[in-house]
C-alpha cells in the first residue's frame, strides 16, 4: 500500500510504500473499530492520541441489549396499533348502528308520546368514534 | 489502485521528513488502536444515550396506546350492550305503536 503525504498548505510529498505485513495490521484495525484505513494511517502519522475508558467491551453489551429491547418493543407496538385500529374500526361501526338505532328509538317514542331517552354518556361515544 | 492521500498541516508535515514512515507507523501501532477504541467508545456512548432516549418515547408511545385499547375495548363493551338493549326496546316500543295504531284504527 503506498502513502502519499502532502502539507495542507505548501508544496512537496512523501510517498511511501508501506510494507505488506504492516498494511495488513492496519487493513484490520480499521476492520476492527469500523473506520476508513486512511483514518487509521491519518492517527498514527499526527500523533494526536487518545486514552480509551476501557468500556468498550461494557458499551458494545449495552447497545446490543438495548436494540434487543428496542426491537421487542417495536413489534409490540406494531401488534398493538394493529389491534388498537381493528377495535377503533368495529367501534365506529357500532356507533353507526347506534346513531340509527337512537335515532328509530326517538322516533318511536315521539309517536307513543314518551319522554326521549337522553343518554349522554352514549351520545358523547358515538360522536367521539364517528369523528375517529 | 492502493493509494491513501493524507494531508497534515504544515508543521507536522516538515516534522516528518526525514522519518521513516514505516517504522513510525509500527511504534504507533498500539497508540493508534487505543485512539480508535477510544473513538468507537465514544460512538457507542452517543449510541447509547439515543437508544435510550428512543425507548423513553416508545414506552410512553406504547402506554398511550395500551390506555387507547383498553378503553376501547370498554368502549365496545358498553355499546354493544346498548345496541342490544335498544334493538330491543325499539322492537318492544314498535309492538305497542303497531297495538296503538291498530286501537285507533279500530275506533
Amino acid at each position: 500500500m503506498k502513502v502519499i503525504i502532502k502539507p495542507e498548505k505548501g508544496f512537496g510529498k512523501i510517498e511511501v510504500e508501506l510494507y505488506e505485513e504492516l498494511s495488513e495490521k492496519l487493513k484490520r484495525l480499521s476492520e476492527r473499530y469500523g473506520v476508513p484505513l486512511k483514518r487509521a494511517v491519518e492517527i498514527a502519522l499526527t500523533g494526536e492520541f487518545r486514552e480509551p475508558a476501557g468500556e468498550l467491551e461494557e458499551l458494545e453489551r449495552k447497545v446490543r441489549e438495548l436494540e434487543e429491547k428496542t426491537w421487542k418493543l417495536e413489534k409490540e407496538y406494531s401488534s398493538l396499533r394493529f389491534k388498537a385500529y381493528g377495535l377503533s374500526e368495529d367501534n365506529k361501526v357500532l356507533a353507526i348502528e347506534l346513531s340509527g338505532l337512537i335515532a328509530e328509538n326517538n322516533q318511536l317514542r315521539r309517536f307513543l308520546r314518551m319522554k326521549p331517552e337522553r343518554n349522554l354518556k352514549l351520545r358523547k361515544l358515538i360522536s367521539y368514534y364517528l369523528q375517529g | 489502485m492502493n493509494e491513501i492521500l493524507i494531508s497534515l498541516p504544515k508543521k507536522k508535515f516538515k516534522a516528518l521528513k526525514d522519518r521513516d514512515i514505516n517504522a513510525l507507523i509500527e511504534e504507533n501501532l498500539p497508540k493508534v488502536e487505543d485512539t480508535l477504541k477510544t473513538e468507537q467508545e465514544e460512538f457507542l456512548r452517543e449510541k447509547v444515550s439515543k437508544l435510550e432516549e428512543k425507548l423513553r418515547e416508545m414506552e410512553a408511545g406504547i402506554e398511550e396506546l395500551r390506555e387507547f385499547y383498553e378503553k376501547a375495548l370498554k368502549d365496545k363493551e358498553l355499546m354493544t350492550a346498548e345496541r342490544e338493549r335498544l334493538k330491543r326496546e325499539n322492537a318492544e316500543l314498535k309492538a305497542k305503536f303497531e297495538e296503538e295504531r291498530w286501537k285507533v284504527h279500530k275506533t
